[in-house]
């Protein structure tokens, strides 16, 4: 507590000492993509002789000062987009929009020393993933998937093969904060968990950051994902599409008002479903869809206010449907996130930023089945999900050269429905109905963070975050105090450093760690406490500029507190007590515990030439610990990795052809199997008795997730063949997932082997080589 | 989990199956002690067997009774060998010879020939919960049989307790008492429950016991917390599913397996 309030103390010292700097003029503005119009978050604005910068926020304003009446050269750039050269005089504030246009292959050469610096930066473990570099990398069944691209970053692990699921130094999923356009995604996957939600066609701009968190982002321990949908284009109508294996996608967007008004809607839907069912019997029926649909309106009320209306709306559903003379079964299960958000951007001057959003975001799971025979029948209905309603507001304000100060508010209403359940048998005398009220949380945060460039060398954010959580009464403030410092050795050359303390107040509870719909979303409550997290990091950046290369070495150490567990044999449809319909109650079955992470990462990356790509390595370590696990040991996590590599490339020969590939290496997950067996006698009351015939064969397992499969890599490659037309661009896509075909296991088994008369460890391998071939326009 | 089992095949339609070529864990085969002490009942049996260790060749011999293991049941001021009784396979004793008293605590050791010794302690509970009301129903669709059996009893506030209810039909061929076949979903061990009039309910489906029944016998149990803890994770084991976190098997027995339990009853028998 006492090093929190040292830290806030600089923090208000700083500031006041702010003001006292000499007086400059303003240069502010939007930084845009020239035939778009569409804003560029994070591009870098700089004057290299005076040693300062600034770069655009989420919606592309930025705001500079600069000594007044003197000429100053400035450069603009943004990755993948040319650096632009301006001279400039600034005798009062000045408003200025920027334009940047994409790179011509014919300069990429030229422009690769050109490239944003890494090791100017002060944020640390922090990665923007650009959108056309998610469209370029091959994917299982041609469906690109932002989430499995981050899956491919240092400190970044997935669960199991094919899974969406993301696991950022240590964490679990539930502590990623996946938001799009400021609204939180609660099941960011399709497909039990084998695709993700995002479609990148509706995708601007994509980063993660997994450490030395901003003050300004919280809830979640591990890790942000900040996703931000495309604007829409205000120049033309333009559109995208494609058709793959799986799924077809379209995406429109143009302007409604010509420079003023645009919409983008993208939207896809898998075709499986449609595809089997003229061959099903038809009294055998089955299928599974997912469908995603994204929306925006972008409206330019005056310079000065810009309003989003934005939207997001994801299905999944399974389906069946069995039926024979006295017997049918029909059963079915659906989940599926809304989110839609109002964002109000507002210019009070070129000093001060603000943006206004209303949110609204939910996750619902609904399990359905009805069973009819004889006459009798058995209904069951369950249901979980989470209901958000927000209100964020954020300002930026850049007093000086010196100081970019970001603060703000979040308040939150979750409104928790983790389980409602419904049996009905006509067989039973007693039906069960479990509908526990829901429970209200409201999760609020102040916060406040500047950074400041001490001198030409040293630069800090340094910031506060107060949390609440409101919910049964219990209200409890947590300072988190945040401090990123970065130190110039040489022009290109940096060390980091940071400090992230984080409160998370939702948790998610799963069995699997499969990503799949059954896992609930439950609140922290007055005997369920916040998960909490404390994470060091330190690292060194390099640039090397001639190569337009980066390279930045990280270590890092995280402590967490109160993660929550499902207590072991437990799951969501644990029923305490059969007799008993409140018996169904997910606060009984859970227990929490630490854990701590620690490891070393390193991020060689190449974001602009004709070869681009990187190479990712991490050396890492999980342990858990809950007293009702494990009889109160520790463990290894299960996605405890020591090693991981992933190496991604991409080479474009020319504007026709370009070819991309990856491999990825990780050491097997952390399982738990059997070790010896023996029978169970059931007791049976009364002296009469003295034989059970049915004794049971049970399983003693060795030490929790004491055992290792075997390492996971692969190997995916795509050549992309696109064509100019007269009005139109196509490309064809072919690629090749699991090149090598290698047998990577999904999960283990034992079975007997009669000859050998002994057990057998099985493996069990989902996906051998698979090729698949998407077709793709643009216009 | 049923999509899960929906899922599976799906999987397995494009899944491929191999050995794994890995070094497997050793595990060593342990003493596994079953043992359920009460003062109501009129002998002590306790049955020992060993584990055997899973991927090593099959040994049936290690899920027969142990017949040369030194079986000990003590109390505060008395220690007792128990004789193998091979028509049985349990280790036993007559509860006339070495009383089990509410509220005592015993201890148990075993010590196999080969010298492996495996110990438990349990305590059984002060008293037994009587059983205030009994009633049945039966309901027939088609070939099938659904015995519903309810009944009420009396909770004492000042102790944590465990209940357990088991039924027994009454065969037409006599009165004596037939095993109904228990399984997992008929048997119900209640957590704690605190004090006043409680209720418990056990459904019994399609057995030709239950038709041909003359009547029930209901017997109320008051158990250990280990007894309950033991069943618990019995009715809980997943069997290794590949989608849940595996349950270990509690156990209060120290360097082995099984568990080392008490329990008080009341029985109350109900004639159709």
């Amino acid at each position: 507590m006492k090093s929190q309030l040292v830290l806030a103390f600089l923090v208000l010292g700083l500031v006041s000492c702010m003001f006292s700097q000499e007086r400059n003029f303003t240069l502010s503005g939007y930084i845009k993509e020239k035939s778009s119009k569409e804003d560029l978050p994070g591009a870098v604005i700089y004057a290299p002789v005076l040693k300062i910068s600034a770069s655009t926020n989420s919606y592309g304003f930025y705001s500079l000062s600069l000594p007044a009446g003197d000429s100053v050269t400035l450069y603009l750039q943004y990755t993948g987009y040319t650096t632009r050269k301006i001279q400039i005089v600034l005798n009062k504030n000045t408003r200025m929009d920027f334009e940047l246009q994409p790179v011509q292959l014919d300069e990429v050469d030229i422009i690769a020393n050109e490239n944003k610096k890494v090791s100017e930066q002060v944020q640390m473990s922090a990665i923007e993933i650009p959108v056309d570099q998610i469209k370029a990398i091959p994917a299982l069944l041609g469906e690109k998937d932002v989430l499995k691209v981050i899956q491919l970053l240092p400190g970044v692990q997935k669960g199991s093969e094919g899974n969406a699921g993301i696991y950022v130094r240590g964490g679990g999923p539930d502590q990623n904060l996946i938001i799009l356009d400021d609204a939180p995604i609660y099941n960011a996957n399709h497909l039990f968990g084998f695709f993700s939600v995002f479609n990148g066609d509706a995708l601007k701009s994509v980063e993660l950051i997994k450490g030395g968190f901003p003050a300004r982002y919280g809830g979640r321990l591990s890790s942000v994902i900040d996703l931000q949908m495309k604007d829409g284009n205000k120049e033309r109508l333009h559109g995208e599409g494609g058709i793959g294996l799986l799924s077809s996608r379209l995406s429109l967007e143009g302007p409604i008002i010509k420079n003023k008004c645009s919409f983008v809607i993208s939207g896809r839907r898998t075709y499986i479903d449609a595809l089997i069912y003229p061959f099903l019997k038809a009294n055998n029926k089955f299928g599974y869809y997912f469908y995603d649909l994204n929306g925006k309106i972008n409206y330019d009320i005056n310079p000065k206010n810009r309003l989003f209306i934005g939207g997001y709306f994801g299905r999944d559903k399974f389906h069946s449907r069995f039926r024979s003379d006295d017997y049918e079964d029909k059963s079915g299960l659906a989940w599926g996130n809304a989110s839609y958000t109002l964002r109000w951007n507002h210019i009070f001057g070129p000093k001060l930023f603000s943006n206004l959003s209303i949110i609204y975001s939910s996750y619902d799971m609904h399990i359905g089945a009805n069973q009819k025979f004889s006459g009798e029948n058995f209904e069951l209905s369950y249901r979980s999900g989470i209901r958000d309603q927000g209100l964020k507001y954020d300002l930026s304000y850049s007093p000086n050269s010196r100081h970019f100060i970001r603060f703000g508010l979040n308040i939150i209403r979750h409104r928790f429905q983790p389980q409602a359940i419904v049996m009905k048998s006509s067989l039973s005398l007693e039906n069960k109905a479990s509908n526990p009220p829901a429970i209200v949380l409201f999760e609020n945060a102040l916060y406040f963070e500047d950074e400041i460039s001490v001198n030409d060398a040293l630069k800090v954010n340094a910031g506060i975050r107060l949390s609440n959580m409101l919910v049964d009464d219990e209200f409890k403030v947590n300072p988190e105090p945040r401090l990123a410092a970065r130190y110039l050795l040489k022009n290109d050359f940096s060390i980091k450093a940071s400090f992230a303390t984080m409160n998370q107040f939702v948790h998610l509870l799963s069995n699997t760690g499969a990503g799949l719909p059954t896992d609930l979303w439950v609140p922290s409550t007055k005997n369920i406490k916040p998960q909490n997290s404390k994470q060091v990091a330190l690292g060194a950046a390099k640039d090397f500029s001639k190569h337009g290369l980066s390279l930045t070495v990280e270590a890092y150490y995280k402590w967490m507190n109160n993660i929550l567990h499902y207590k072991e044999g437990a799951s969501f449809m644990s029923i305490d007590n059969s007799s008993d319909a409140n018996g169904v109650s997910w606060q009984n079955n859970v227990t929490s515990g630490k854990g701590n992470s620690y490891g070393a990462e390193v991020f060689l990356q190449k974001k602009t030439g004709k070869f681009t790509g990187w190479i990712g390595y991490t050396l890492s370590w999980t342990w858990l610990k809950f007293d009702s696990l494990n009889f109160g040991n520790p463990f290894p996590a299960r996605y405890d990795r020591r090693h991981d590599i992933s190496v991604v490339v991409m080479y474009k020969f020319n504007d026709r052809v370009s070819l991309s590939g990856t491999w990825v290496y990780g050491t097997g997950n952390a399982i738990t199997i059997p070790v010896s067996t023996y029978l169970v006698d059931h007791h049976v009351p009364g002296s009469n008795v003295n034989a059970n015939p049915y004794p049971i064969s049970v399983e003693d397992f060795g030490e929790k997730n004491g055992f290792r499969m075997t390492p996971y890599h692969r190997m995916d490659i795509g050549v992309q063949f696109t064509k100019k037309r007269a009005r139109y661009e196509r490309t064809w896509e072919f690629s090749i997932y699991n090149l090598y075909s290698r047998m990577n296991p999904y999960y283990y088994y034992t079975e007997y082997d009669s000859k050998q008369r002994k057990n057998k460890l099985m493996q069990v391998s989902l996906f051998p080589l698979i090729p698949s071939i998407t077709w793709s326009f643009k216009f | 989990m049923k999509y899960l089992i929906i899922l599976l095949p799906i999987l397995a339609i494009i899944a491929c199956r191999k050995e794994v070529k890995l070094k497997l864990p050793e595990a060593s085969s342990k003493p596994v002690v079953f043992a359920y002490i009460s003062p109501d009942d009129t002998i002590i049996k306790v049955k020992v067997t060993r584990s055997m260790p899973l991927f090593e060749p099959f040994n049936e011999a290690n899920f027969e009774p142990q017949r040369n293991a030194k079986v000990l049941l003590s109390n505060s001021v008395k220690e007792v060998q128990l004789a193998f009784n091979s028509s049985t396979g349990n280790y036993e004793i007559k509860t006339e010879e070495f009383a089990i008293d509410y509220g005592m605590t015993y201890k148990l050791k075993v010590t196999l020939q080969n010298g492996q010794t495996a110990e438990g302690e349990t305590r059984v509970p002060s008293k037994a919960a009587k059983i205030n009301h009994a009633r049945y129903s039966l309901r027939t669709i088609n070939t099938s049989t659904i015995l519903n059996v309810f009944v009420s009893y009396d909770d004492d506030p000042s102790t944590a307790n465990y209940y357990n209810l088991f039924v027994s039909s009454i065969d037409t061929i006599g009165l004596d008492t037939l095993y109904r076949g228990i399984d997992e979903r008929e048997f119900s061990p209640s957590p704690e429950v605190q004090g006043g009039e409680q209720k418990l309910m056990l459904g019994l489906y399609d057995s030709v016991s239950v038709k041909r029944a003359i009547g029930f016998d209901c017997y109320l149990l008051n158990c250990s917390k280990d007894y309950y803890l033991f069943y618990k994770s019995v009715y809980s084991y997943s069997g290794g599913s590949p989608f849940s976190e595996p349950m270990p098997m509690y156990s209060n027995i120290v360097n082995g397996f099984g568990v080392f339990a008490a329990y008080a009853s009341d029985k109350k028998r109900i004639m159709k």
